[in-house]
C-alpha cells in the first residue's frame, strides 16, 4: 500500500479522521454553548459537556461494534424486520405516552437522556432501501416506483413519515420522505418518476400548508424574520445575529454572547450559530470543510462498492449525515425555514449521535468488506483503476453523469 | 454530487455575506441585545424671581416603568392599570409606542404617595416592573404667576408627531405653557443614562458606566415676588369687591401687565382667574380638569398676551397721533362738541355729555368722543390703521411667551373680509375711539404706552432677564430685538404725554391718581362688549417726568375703566413706589 492510498484517498481514514475532529469541535462547542444554561438550570456547568462525552464514547463503541458485525449481517431481513418493528412501536409509544416537550411528543424520557425514535426511523429507512433495493438491483433490475421492492419501501416510508408528522415534527417527516426519494434516485429510478414524485411532494406541501396556516406564517417569517424580531421571527433573528456578529475571526472560544439565553436550542439545533459567533467565518469554513471531506470519503466508499447493497448504504449514509448537516447549516443561516434537523456530531443529542455513529459504522463496514474482497482476490493494487466499473447501473457509480 | 457542491457553495457565500460583509451590522445587533439603556431624567432648571427667590424647583418623584419584554402578561398589565389608575388601553399604547426602544416603558410619571404604597405592597409579584426615581416639578407658590411660568406635563402623541420637542418619547415631561414651554429646551437639560448588560430575561448581569444627566439651565425672571404676589391678591380682592358692590356683578376676569418703558422688562403679569400648575404635574385628575376646562372664564387663558379686547378710548392716543403727524390739527385748535358729530348725528358721547369748544388736551383728558370723530373724519381710516401698526397693533409684541395673539387693526379690508360690506364713515368713527373692529391684547397696549412714555422707542417686552448655569454663573442673556425708534415725531408724543397727564389731574377721568407720591399719566377706556357689561380699561405710566413703569389693566365686564381697572393700576404704582421708597 502506498502512502497516497493510506492517507488522503483512503476513505476509511478520511471518514474516521473527520469523525474524530468533528467530535472534538462538537465537544468544545457544546460545552461553550451550554455552560450558562447548564449552570443556571442544571446546577452543573458540565451537565451537557459530560453527557456529550459519554454519547461520543457510545458512538465510537457503535462504530466498532457495527464494523465487527458487518453491514450485511445488519441488513439481514430478519434483523431489519426486528429493527423496523421496534422503531415503529417506539414511534407509536412516543405518540401515546411520550412526555410533552415544546408542545410535541417526540422523546422518550430515559432519565439519562431523552430518546428520539424519529432519528432511528431515518437510519431504518436508509437500511431498508439499501437492503431491498440492493437485492433487487443485484438481480439486474432498476428501482421502479410501481414495482414491489420500491413500492413496498415507499409504503413503509409513508407510514413512518406519517407517524413522525403527527408528533408533530414536519421537519423530520419531510427528511424521512426526502431520504426515501434520494435512495430511489441513486437506485436508478427513471426521470419521469422523479418528476412525478416532485409534483406529488409539491401538492402535499401545499396541502399541508393549507391545512395548518401557521406553517405559512412560518414560511413568511423565514423569508423576513426581521418583520417580527421579538415574536415568531425571534429564533431566526437571534440566530442570524449570532452568526453575523462572529465576523471573520469570531469572538473566541467561550466568549460568544448569544448563549446568555438570547438564542434558544443553542446547544442542539442551533449549535452552528454559536459556533459561528465564537469561531467566525474561518471556523465555519473549517467545519464545512470537515463535512465535505466526510462526504467525499463516504461517497468514495459508495462508488467503490461492488455490492449494490453496500453502495446504496454508503450513499444513504452520506446523505443522512452530510446532507442533514448541510440542511442544518442552511436553516441556521436563514436559507431554509426552521426544521428541526440536528447538526450531526456538533449538536448535543444522544439519539442523533448514536444514529450518526451507527451510520458511519455501516459505511465503514462496506469499505471493510470491499477491502477484504479485493484482498482475497489479490487485486488490491488495482483498486484505483477499478472504480470506474459500473456493474449495476447505479447512479452513484455513474457519478457526474447522473 | 454536483448538487452537494452547489449547496455547499451557496452556504459558503451566505456565510461570506453574513459574517464578513455584514458582520459589523450583526455585531451591533448583538450589542443591542446585551446592553440595556435606562434613562436618567435630567432635573429641569429652576426659576427665580428678580431678587433671586426660588419660585419653581424639583422634588423627589417616582415613576413606574415596565421592562421591555417579548410579551406582556395580561394580568400584570391589568393589575398595573388598577394600581396606577391608568387605563389599560393607555398602557398598551405606551408599550406599543416603545416597541423600537430598549428602554423600559414609563407607565406613569410622578406617582403620588397613595399609589406608591399600593405599588410597594404588590411589588413582590410584579415581575419586571421598575420604580424609577426622577425629579418632580414643584411650583412652590402654587398659583403664583402661573400664566407667566406655565406648567409641564407629559408630551402628547400630537406633539411628538409634530416634532415640537427634540428627542422625546411617550412619557417624557415637557413644558406645556408659559415659560416652561417657551424655554423648554433650556430648562430640560440633557438626560443621562445607565448602561447595563442583561440576559434575555432582562436580569442585570453587569453594570457599565453611567452617563450623568446634565441639569437644565435656570431662569431669572424680571418679576418681583412680593410685588407680583400683592398685586395678584389685590386684583382678586378688587374683583370680588366689584362684584359685591353691585357695579359689576360679572367681573370675574382681569388682566394686568406692568413693564419698564426703559427696557421692556415685565414687572407684573396677572391674569385672573388662575389655576394651580401643581395639579398638572401628577397627571391632572378628571375632576380638576373638568373644573378648569369648563369654567366660563377660561383660567388657562393668559389674558395679557392672548386676550383680545377692543382697546376703547385708550385707542384715542393712536387717532390723536395720526392727526398731529399728518398736521390735520394743532394743539390749540378748538373743536365744537355739540354732543354729536354733524356728519353722523347718531354718534355721540358717553352719557350724552356736551363739552362745547375743546382743545386736544381737554379732549383726551375728558375722553371726548366727538372731538376724535372730527379728527377721524379729517385723517381717514387708512391713516389711522397705518399709525396703529406703527404703535405695534396687529402684530405680536415678541414677548418670550408662547401663543401670543396678534390682535386686529380696523381697516377697509378687514370689514370686507369679515362681513363683505363696504366701509362707512361711521366705521371710521367707531375705529377712532377703539371700538368696532379694533382688537388689542393688554400687552400691545402696554407696548404702545411705553413708546409714548419713553419718547418713541420700541423695546421688545421680556420676562426672562438672564439664564444661568447650575452653579449660578451666567449662561446667556436671551436674544432680544434691538431697541428701535418708531416713526412718530417727538412733538406728537409730547402732546400725547400732556393729554395723558391731564387725565389724572383735577377734572380728568381719573383724578384720584393725584394722591400718589409721583405724577402719573393715564388714560381710561371702556370697551364695548356685546356679550355683557363693557370691559373697563386703564393704561398709565409714571412718574411723568422720568417714566419707570407702564401699566395696563383690563377688567372684563367691569364697566367704566376709571372705577374698575383704575384702582388696580393705582395699586400697581403704590406697590412700585413703596418698593423704591
Amino acid at each position: 500500500m502506498n502512502s497516497r492510498i493510506l492517507f488522503f484517498s483512503n476513505p476509511k481514514i478520511l471518514v474516521l479522521l473527520c469523525f474524530i475532529l468533528l467530535l472534538a469541535l462538537g465537544f468544545v462547542n457544546v460545552f461553550s454553548a451550554s455552560f450558562v444554561y447548564a449552570a443556571t438550570e442544571m446546577n452543573s456547568t458540565y451537565h451537557f459537556a459530560i453527557r456529550y462525552l459519554l454519547f461520543a464514547l457510545a458512538g465510537m463503541a457503535c462504530i466498532i461494534a457495527v464494523r465487527k458485525v458487518g453491514y450485511y449481517q445488519l441488513l439481514n431481513q430478519n434483523i431489519l424486520l426486528f429493527f423496523g418493528s421496534l422503531t415503529l412501536m417506539l414511534l407509536i409509544y412516543v405518540l401515546a405516552f411520550g412526555p410533552e416537550i415544546n408542545a410535541a411528543h417526540r422523546w422518550i424520557d430515559f432519565r439519562f437522556f431523552n430518546f428520539q425514535p424519529s432519528e432511528f426511523a431515518k437510519l431504518f429507512i436508509v437500511m431498508l432501501f439499501s437492503s431491498l433495493l440492493g437485492n433487487h438491483i443485484q438481480d439486474g433490475k432498476a428501482a421502479n416506483v410501481f414495482h414491489t421492492p420500491t413500492s413496498l419501501c415507499l409504503f413503509i416510508t409513508a407510514i413512518f413519515s406519517f407517524l413522525v408528522y403527527v408528533q408533530p415534527d414536519l421537519g423530520t417527516a419531510s427528511i424521512i420522505a426526502g431520504l426515501a426519494a434520494f435512495m430511489c434516485f441513486i437506485g436508478g429510478i427513471r426521470w419521469i418518476q422523479i418528476a412525478l414524485a416532485g409534483i406529488a411532494a409539491l401538492v402535499i406541501a401545499v396541502a399541508a400548508t393549507w391545512y395548518a396556516p401557521y406553517r405559512l406564517a412560518r414560511i413568511f417569517m423565514w423569508l423576513d424574520p426581521w418583520k417580527d424580531p421579538t415574536g415568531s421571527g425571534y429564533q431566526m433573528v437571534q440566530s442570524q445575529i449570532a452568526i453575523g456578529s462572529g465576523g471573520l475571526t469570531g469572538m473566541d472560544w467561550g466568549a460568544g454572547t448569544s448563549k446568555f439565553f438570547f438564542l434558544p436550542e443553542l446547544h442542539t439545533d442551533f449549535a452552528f450559530a454559536i459556533y459561528c459567533q465564537e469561531n467566525g467565518f474561518i471556523g465555519a469554513m473549517v467545519l464545512i470543510l470537515l463535512f465535505s471531506l466526510l462526504g467525499l470519503g463516504l461517497w468514495t466508499i459508495s462508488r467503490r462498492a461492488s455490492d449494490p447493497t453496500g453502495a446504496l448504504l454508503a450513499g444513504g449514509v452520506c446523505i443522512l449525515v452530510v446532507g442533514q448537516a448541510v440542511a442544518n447549516m442552511a436553516m441556521v443561516c436563514g436559507l431554509l425555514p426552521i426544521i428541526g434537523v440536528p447538526l450531526s456530531f456538533i449538536s448535543y443529542g444522544g439519539s442523533s449521535m448514536i444514529v450518526s455513529s451507527i451510520a458511519l459504522g455501516l459505511a465503514l463496514s462496506v469499505y471493510d468488506c470491499e477491502y477484504e474482497k479485493l484482498k482475497t482476490l489479490e487485486i488490491i493494487d488495482n483498486v484505483e483503476e477499478d472504480t470506474s466499473a459500473n456493474p449495476h447501473g447505479l447512479r452513484i457509480i455513474r457519478g457526474g453523469k447522473a | 454530487m454536483w448538487l452537494c457542491y452547489g449547496c455547499l457553495a451557496i452556504l459558503f457565500f451566505r456565510l461570506i455575506y453574513m459574517q464578513i460583509l455584514r458582520g459589523d451590522y450583526y455585531s451591533r445587533q448583538a450589542d443591542g441585545n446585551r446592553l440595556r439603556q435606562t434613562k436618567i431624567i435630567a432635573a429641569r432648571g429652576l426659576i427665580y424671581d428678580s431678587q433671586g427667590k426660588e419660585l419653581v424647583n424639583n422634588t423627589l418623584g417616582f415613576a413606574v416603568a415596565l421592562q421591555r419584554q417579548n410579551s406582556y402578561p395580561e394580568e400584570l398589565l391589568q393589575e398595573l392599570s388598577e394600581i396606577l389608575e391608568v387605563p389599560l388601553t393607555d398602557i398598551k399604547k405606551r408599550i406599543a409606542a416603545n416597541a423600537d426602544y430598549y428602554e423600559p416603558v414609563i407607565l406613569r410619571n410622578n406617582v403620588p404617595p397613595r399609589m406608591l404604597a399600593r405599588f410597594e405592597e404588590a411589588r413582590k409579584h410584579l415581575k419586571n416592573v421598575l420604580l424609577l426615581i426622577q425629579p418632580e416639578r414643584n411650583y412652590i407658590y402654587d398659583n403664583f404667576a402661573v400664566h407667566a411660568i406655565g406648567y409641564i406635563g407629559e408630551v402628547s402623541e400630537y406633539e411628538i408627531s409634530q416634532h415640537l420637542f427634540r428627542e422625546n418619547s411617550l412619557g417624557s415631561m415637557v413644558g406645556k405653557s408659559g415659560l416652561e414651554k417657551y424655554y423648554d429646551k433650556m430648562l430640560r437639560g440633557v438626560d443621562g443614562f445607565t448602561v447595563e448588560e442583561v440576559d434575555a430575561t432582562g436580569a442585570v448581569v453587569q453594570n457599565y458606566d453611567n452617563v450623568q444627566p446634565q441639569p437644565g439651565k435656570n431662569l431669572h425672571l424680571t418679576l418681583d415676588y412680593n410685588m407680583q404676589k400683592n398685586l395678584e391678591n389685590f386684583t382678586k380682592n378688587h374683583l370680588a369687591y366689584l362684584r359685591k358692590s353691585g357695579n359689576a356683578p360679572n367681573a370675574h376676569a382681569a388682566a394686568v401687565v406692568a413693564l419698564d418703558p426703559r427696557t421692556g422688562a415685565i414687572k407684573a403679569l396677572i391674569s385672573v382667574p388662575d389655576y394651580n400648575p401643581n395639579l398638572f404635574v401628577q397627571g391632572i385628575s378628571e375632576k380638576d380638569w373638568h373644573t378648569i376646562n369648563t369654567s366660563p372664564y377660561f383660567p388657562q387663558l393668559n389674558r395679557v398676551v392672548a386676550g383680545e379686547y377692543p382697546p376703547g378710548s385708550t385707542f384715542k392716543i393712536v387717532t390723536g397721533s395720526t392727526a398731529f403727524e399728518l398736521n390735520k390739527i394743532t394743539l390749540n385748535e378748538k373743536i365744537l362738541d355739540r354732543g354729536y358729530h354733524p356728519l353722523v348725528p347718531t354718534m355721540g358721547n358717553a352719557n350724552g355729555e356736551v363739552l362745547g369748544w375743546i382743545s386736544f388736551i381737554q379732549g383726551l383728558a375728558m375722553s371726548d368722543n366727538v372731538y376724535f370723530y372730527e379728527l377721524a373724519s379729517r385723517v381717514g381710516i387708512d391713516a389711522i390703521a397705518k399709525y396703529a401698526r406703527i404703535y405695534g397693533f396687529g402684530n405680536t409684541t415678541g414677548i418670550d411667551l408662547p401663543d401670543e395673539s396678534q390682535g386686529l387693526v380696523a381697516s377697509k379690508e378687514v370689514k370686507k373680509k369679515i362681513w363683505n360690506e363696504d366701509w362707512r364713515l361711521g366705521d371710521t368713527f367707531n375705529a377712532a375711539i377703539g371700538q368696532g373692529f379694533n382688537l388689542a391684547t393688554p400687552l400691545q397696549l402696554a407696548v404702545m404706552l411705553s413708546s409714548v412714555a419713553n419718547g418713541g422707542m420700541y423695546h421688545q417686552p421680556y420676562l426672562v432677564e438672564k439664564i444661568s448655569n447650575i452653579d449660578g454663573s451666567l449662561y446667556q442673556t436671551p436674544k432680544r430685538l434691538p431697541a428701535k425708534h418708531i416713526d412718530i415725531s417727538q412733538r406728537t408724543l409730547n402732546y400725547m404725554q400732556q393729554g395723558m397727564s391731564a387725565t389724572t389731574k383735577q377734572g380728568g377721568t381719573a383724578a384720584y391718581f393725584r394722591s400718589l407720591p409721583k405724577n402719573i399719566a393715564g388714560k381710561t377706556g371702556t370697551a364695548e362688549n356685546p356679550h355683557g357689561r363693557d370691559h373697563g380699561l386703564f393704561v398709565a405710566y409714571g412718574p411723568v417726568e422720568n417714566p419707570e413703569l407702564c401699566v395696563v389693566a383690563i377688567v372684563e365686564q367691569g364697566g367704566y375703566g376709571a372705577t374698575s381697572a383704575g384702582p388696580i393700576v393705582y395699586k400697581v404704582f403704590e406697590e412700585y413706589f413703596r418698593e423704591r421708597g
